[in-house]
């Protein structure tokens, strides 16, 4: 890490799920928070997050459909997103991986987990950013390949 | 005028008037002289004429320059000479300006006289010159008027008027005209005739040009044609052309007067037309017509009456001889007779006669004359028709020999003989008999014609038929080689009057008769023959039973040898029932003359026989005892197979008439019912008769008419056995359904349907009620689905909370505030849980059907006092405004209060939650009372996102929210507004709510509660939990087995400032007591492993007694709220209350509040305000800001820090505002609150 924390976006309707989370991940990323799914799409163009952690059940706009919109933008399409769901099963699990999501908690999370997925999925993001990177540009010289 | 003018003055001063009036009278001219010197008298004097006014210059009271134009407005003409002793030269010209006629000074009247006379005669000259122009005015109106009214006539004139000028220009038409050439008229004006009606030009021109040069005029000229207005229709006028001519002589136009004579024409020519078809129907009737002057015997005819008579038109000579020359001579004396009696008699003379033989075709005239009178009653003329009538007298001659033919050809012989005997005719049969000519037989006698035997038989005969006058009738035979026999017969001829005056005599040859009576004779032979050769048997019996005769071919059937019947009675032969049936029959031939379809049942030596009786009365002669003929078959083996058939009938009759569904059997060609069973007609509501009129078609509606014709034709095809439902038509009209069998069959020899027809209505309705139950079943399956997930969600996101928050606590060194914070969250989440615990509680009660109201003290006021305390905060805290209105008289009730909070929380709770902005008014009134009762109504009305229609029909059901994605984004369990419902019903009122959506919600209740008349029970109740109740002290025994719940109420109570005891169960309790330590009041829980609270309770009670020490309040905690039995069993166990765990912190003060005694005093806290670290806090606001803007989570570090430095300073309050809704996530709003507030206490933040 190069000492500039990671930026991590939680998108949920519930002000208190949003405090847990920020409680949760602040200390090592660089949290953005937003309240609705229209609200999170906006932050994530103008920020570019490292990372999304998604409520699936929301008015408005709801996981699925941001999840799909973010994967139907070809630079956003990059951001791994974490959805987060009250609802645990199976079907439900499948559902969110489908539409695009890189993981699945389910509350009530358990913030050890929650803190160790985020984390690896962080540095994931990190490496797979590298590596995009030395294909394109000489890792050494900087000059384009 | 007069020779001395009328003059008035005006003047003040009486001396100058005086020496005026002398002056004038001097030169003779004050004729009338009035002296006026103020305006109301001027106003007076106006009224009568005057020929001058003479007027000063200062009048008081009169300014001279009204005084002339007043004058001036009354008569112009008034001449006003000014005499004044003080107007200059200068003002002088000034006033001639305004109008007076000329001034003189007071002191030099010399000019004085000649003024006024020129005046005068300038006043007489101008007064003749208007009435002169007014002469000249009135003429020209005059005439004005006089043109209007010709032009108005002209206009206005029936026929066309126009004037032309010698150019052939208009210079006038009227409409009428105009109307005909098809152009408004005053498009005529200026305009030729040539270019007015082009194509009538070249012939008009012409006239009027030799109009013009003669000045001659040409009247009558008729022209037709067709007109714009009416095209296609053609229109005839007539026209009168005058020329015009000027004083010297000369033409100078011409005057068009068009008169349209369409209509007249078109009279003229009908009844032209109808003369020429009377004409022609006389000609065609061949009518002759004629006339005769009796005086001059002068004789008309006309022409079709020479005709008639064959005379060349016109040949007629006209006299009466001539006429009589052409009658036949042979009809003339008839003819002379009734003409001649035509002039006596009143009546029409009626002539047949026919012409003169000379003429070429003979004819027959029928003439009806009528004679006509004079006033003395003189025959003058006698008038009348006459028509040829040859044809019907030809026709009549021609009936004569027609009837004659008809007598001839008969095959009979016909005579008539005179009362001599002698013969008149005879046909022409009879003339070939006797050889002679029917003409030459007239006159002889039947000696003449038959031998002399012969004819005095035939005249003996004829003789008594004179006499007798009865008609005479016999036989006679002629032998010979060719034999023949006659039947005669001789009647008497009788006239008109009954006379006999003849015989008319009829003779038929019966020849072949008799050979055919011969021939049936050797049948009847034959016949007997047969009949002993048939197998049946016969029998002659008679009236009484005697057997006459017996023929029978197999005699192995008889009862008894053949010879033994003859002479016995059937009684003797036959079993009696038998012999008895044989009467029956007999009585019944007896009457009708024939009796069969008896079958009679014998046993004979081989067995059972049954005969088929057939029965006939023989004709017998008069007098002859009555006799009949049995014919007795055999028929023993059919007997048998109808029977069967009969049984077979019959189980199938029993079958169809009992069948409870209904049977039909149909022609299938006509379609027409055949059979129908009760069942069926009762189905369809038909008597019998009635449904066997109908045809297939007739019962079913008609959607079902095209799948009826279908069946048929497969079923015509013989195709299969049809099942299905279909509608009917009931006779009433209704429609009910059926399912039906149909399967075709052959009933003699035609194809037909047998239907059994089963109603279905009631299977349908059960079909129906199945779907219907599937359906609901499927609906409250998905409802619960839904409701299971909404759940699941519901209880998972408060859980993910309290385990997250709980799991943060565990961290360790937290800082205090936010370990606080992580608690409340704890706490506030874990009440909206148990919130939502309660609901569902709720829910489970209702669904059980167990509503337990109870009866309490309700002061509307005080309720609305409560919830605008408890509700303003959260309204407030979203920027809605809150407003509570109580507006029914101010009194007590008695109702469920509780349940009523719990009414008004979840409708407020509800408007909070769906409205953004606005407000949110609750309103309770009482909507109407009696001694008793009264209606109560409570609504909240908001400005939310409202409802649609369709959202508000299913509002109320539980587990149906309006839209998932409303509980999605406003939360809840879709619970409440069916709590609402099931609560308010419950209290003998409803819920309901009026809305649209985007417009707001208002949502009510009404229930129905009683009036409190207990003012006792009103002081001493009070159950209000949130009310404020004051501090307490004493000294409290808990009871509670669940350690957690001890630690909670130990805890609450010593927030409360009270000490406790705790005790882990019932028997530890018990110890405690009973060791005497002395309690103010004791907390017991109900449910404990060891005692419970009410057995421990009893125990405390007893043991008080015993000691007749003070009952010590007991409070019972229980979470046992759905058990309703449990309020009697707590009050029986002799505990004082109960509260509901678990227990909130004010409802537990106030629960204790009763029984506790209030604390000595409580000072209230005074809060000491710090000085706030302005810099700082502009610092961390910039820090801040930002955060916000970007929705950073830091930002509630920040927020912390800002809170932290805030506390206890004046920005406290505002900042904890802000707090507020930083934690529901509302950045916009925390930002423009921090940053009105910094610029209030005018903070330095940077601008954003």
């Amino acid at each position: 890490m190069n000492g500039q924390k990671q930026k991590v976006l939680a998108i949920d309707d519930q002000p208190d799920n949003l405090m847990l989370l920020g409680e949760s991940l602040d200390a090592f990323c660089d949290l953005t928070i937003a309240t609705t799914g229209e609200q999170g799409l906006a932050l994530a163009d103008t920020l570019h997050p490292d990372q999304i952690l998604l409520d699936v059940m929301m008015p408005g706009l709801d996981g699925d459909a941001v999840c799909r919109y973010l994967r139907a933008d070809p630079v956003l399409t990059q951001i791994p997103v974490i959805f987060l769901t009250a609802l645990n099963t199976p079907e439900e699990e499948t559902r969110g991986l489908d539409a695009g999501a890189v993981d699945f908690i389910t509350k009530p999370v358990n913030i050890a987990v929650l803190q160790a997925r985020v984390r690896t999925h962080l540095m994931l993001k990190q490496q797979a950013d590298l590596l995009r990177r030395l294909a394109f540009k000489d890792g050494l010289t900087g000059v384009s390949n | 005028m007069a020779d001395t003018p009328r003059i008035l003055v005006i003047e003040d001063v009486q001396a100058d008037f005086q020496l005026l009036e002398r002056y004038l009278r001097k030169q003779g001219l004050a004729g009338a002289l009035h002296c006026i010197d103020r305006t109301e008298d001027l106003e007076r004097a106006l009224h009568e004429p005057w020929d001058l006014v003479l007027s000063d210059y200062q009048v008081a009271g009169m300014a001279f320059a009204d005084t002339v134009k007043r004058l001036n407005a009354h008569d112009p003409d008034l001449p006003v000479i000014l005499i004044s002793g003080s107007i200059g030269e200068a003002g002088a010209i000034e006033l001639l300006a305004l109008g007076i006629t000329d001034y003189i000074l007071k002191d030099d009247l010399t000019r004085l006289a000649h003024s006024i006379q020129r005046a005068l005669a300038d006043r007489t000259q101008r007064l003749a010159r208007h009435a002169a122009e007014a002469r000249l005015q009135a003429s020209e109106a005059l005439a004005q008027a006089r043109l209007r009214e010709i032009e108005r006539v002209y206009q206005h004139a029936p026929i066309g008027l126009c004037v032309l000028d010698r150019e052939l220009r208009y210079l006038h038409i009227n409409d009428r005209l105009a109307e005909i050439n098809g152009i408004p008229a005053a498009d005529h004006l200026g305009r030729t005739v040539r270019q007015v009606v082009p194509i009538m030009a070249d012939v008009v021109e012409l006239m009027l040009q030799q109009i013009l040069a003669t000045g001659e005029a040409r009247h009558d000229i008729e022209s037709v044609g067709e007109t714009p207005a009416q095209p296609g229709v053609q229109r005839t006028w007539l026209g009168q052309y005058l020329p015009i001519f000027d004083k010297t002589g000369q033409v100078t136009g011409i005057s068009i007067v068009v008169e349209e004579i369409t209509r007249r024409k078109a009279a003229e020519d009908a009844l032209r037309a109808s003369e020429a078809r009377l004409r022609l129907a006389q000609t065609i009737a061949e009518i002759g017509v004629w006339e005769w002057e009796v005086n001059s015997g002068r004789v008309i005819w006309s022409p079709e009456l020479e005709r008639l008579f064959n005379l060349p038109e016109g040949h007629f000579q006209g006299t009466f001889e001539a006429f009589v020359s052409h009658v036949h001579p042979d009809d003339w004396p008839e003819t002379q007779r009734q003409i001649e009696d035509s002039l006596h008699e009143e009546r029409p003379c009626e002539i047949i006669f026919r012409t003169h033989p000379d003429t070429r075709v003979q004819r027959w005239i029928s003439t009806r004359g009528q004679m006509l009178r004079d006033a003395e009653g003189h025959p003058v003329r006698l008038i009348g028709a006459s028509i040829d009538i040859t044809h019907s007298k030809l026709a009549e001659r021609q009936l004569l020999i027609n009837h004659q033919l008809l007598l001839d050809q008969l095959p009979l012989h016909v005579w008539q003989k005179d009362l001599n005997l002698n013969w008149v005719t005879c046909n022409a049969a009879l003339a070939r008999l006797l050889g002679c000519s029917p003409d030459a037989i007239a006159g002889k006698s039947d000696h003449d014609l038959y031998p002399a035997e012969l004819a005095e038989q035939f005249i003996a005969s004829d003789r008594k038929t004179l006499e007798t006058g009865e008609i005479q009738q016999f036989e006679i035979r002629f032998d010979g080689p060719s034999a023949t026999a006659y039947q005669v017969i001789k009647a008497p001829l009788r006239d008109d009057m009954g006379a006999v005056i003849g015989i008319l005599g009829i003779a038929e040859d019966i020849t072949e008769r008799k050979a055919m009576e011969r021939a049936n004779q050797e049948f009847q032979a034959d016949l007997s023959a047969t009949l002993q050769a048939l197998p049946d048997m016969l029998f002659e019996i008679d009236e009484n039973g005697h057997y006459i005769r017996l023929k029978t071919g197999k005699q192995d059937h008889l009862t008894a040898p053949l010879e033994d019947f003859v002479g016995h009675t059937v009684h003797e032969m036959l079993p009696a029932p038998v012999a008895e049936e044989v009467m029956a029959a007999i009585a019944q031939a007896t009457v009708y003359g024939y009796d069969y379809g008896r079958t009679m049942r014998l046993i004979l030596p081989d067995g059972v026989h049954f005969y088929d009786y057939s029965v006939a009365r023989k004709a017998t002669l008069p007098g002859e005892t009555p006799r009949f003929i049995f014919l007795a078959r055999d028929v023993t083996d059919r007997v048998y197979a109808i029977q069967q058939l009969r049984d077979s009938e019959a189980r199938f009759s029993a079958f169809f008439n009992h069948a409870r569904d209904g049977m039909i059997v149909v022609d299938v060609q006509s379609r027409r019912h055949v059979d129908a069973n009760p069942a069926l007609c009762s189905l369809f509501g038909y008597e019998r008769e009635e449904f066997l009129q109908l045809e297939v078609l007739n019962v079913h509606p008609a959607e079902a008419q095209a799948r009826v014709t279908s069946d048929f034709a497969s079923l015509a095809n013989n195709e299969k056995v049809i099942a299905e439902r279909i509608p009917c038509l009931r006779k009433d009209g209704s429609v009910f359904h059926a399912d039906i069998t149909a399967a075709p069959v052959m009933l003699n020899d035609r194809p037909h349907v047998v239907g059994v027809f089963r109603d279905s209505t009631e299977r349908m309705k059960h079909e129906r009620a199945l779907v219907q139950a599937r359906e609901a079943a499927e609906a409250a399956s998905i409802a619960k689905s839904r409701f299971l997930a909404n759940m699941s969600h519901e209880l998972r996101t408060p859980m993910n909370s309290i385990l997250g928050m709980a799991q943060l606590l565990q961290q360790a060194h937290l800082p205090d505030q936010e370990r606080i914070d992580y608690a409340r969250t704890v706490l506030l989440v874990g009440q909206a849980l148990l919130s939502l615990l309660n609901d569902l509680l709720d829910i489970a009660k209702i669904e059980a059907g167990k509503i337990s109201l109870e009866s309490l003290t309700l002061e509307p006021e005080r309720l609305f006092d409560e919830t605008r305390a408890l509700f303003t905060g959260s309204a407030h805290a979203r920027g809605l405004e809150f407003s509570v209105h109580w507006q029914g008289p101010s009194r007590q009730y008695r109702a469920d209060t509780n349940r009523l909070r719990q009414i008004l929380a979840n409708l407020i709770a509800n408007a909070i939650k769906f409205t953004e902005q606005g407000s949110i008014t609750v309103r309770g009134r009482e909507l109407e009372s009696d001694a008793n009762m009264a209606v109560l109504e409570i609504s909240v009305e908001d400005t939310g996102i409202g409802l649609s229609p369709e959202d508000q029909v299913n509002l109320f059901k539980p587990f149906s929210q309006a839209d998932d994605s409303i509980s999605r984004k406003y939360g809840g369990t879709g619970l409440g507004l069916s709590i609402v419902r099931a609560i308010a019903q419950a209290m003998g009122g409803d819920s309901g709510v009026d809305s649209q959506l985007g417009q707001g919600s208002n949502f009510w209740i009404r229930v129905r509660v009683g009036i409190e008349h207990d003012i006792q029970n009103q002081q001493s109740r009070s159950d209000h939990a949130t009310r404020q109740c004051p501090p307490l002290q004493g000294h409290i025994l808990v009871v509670e087995d669940d350690p957690d719940n001890r630690k909670v109420i130990a805890a609450m109570l010593d927030q409360l400032n009270l000490t406790c005891t705790l005790a882990s169960g019932g028997q530890e309790c018990l110890d405690i007591i009973l060791a005497g330590t002395p309690f103010d009041l004791i907390l017991m829980d109900l449910r404990m492993p060891d005692l419970d609270g009410f057995v421990t309770t009893r125990r405390i009670r007893a043991w008080e007694n015993d000691r007749s020490a003070a009952r010590t309040p007991i409070l019972c905690l229980t979470a046992d709220v759905m058990d309703s039995n449990n309020a009697d069993r707590i009050r029986d166990a002799g505990m004082d209350a109960l509260l509901n765990k678990p227990v909130l912190l004010n409802e537990l003060h106030c629960g204790l509040s009763k029984w506790l005694q209030a604390a000595a005093s409580a000072t209230p806290l005074k809060t000491v305000l710090r000085p706030l670290d302005v810099e700082r806090m502009s610092d961390l606001l910039n820090e801040l800001l930002p955060l916000l803007a970007m929705q950073k989570f830091s930002v509630f570090e920040c927020f912390r820090r800002v809170t932290e430095l805030a506390r206890d300073t004046a920005a406290a309050a505002e900042i904890a505002k802000a707090g507020e809704s930083l934690k529901q996530m509302q950045f916009d709003q925390v930002r423009d609150r921090l940053i009105a507030l910094a610029n209030e206490q005018g903070w330095e933040i940077a601008p954003p």
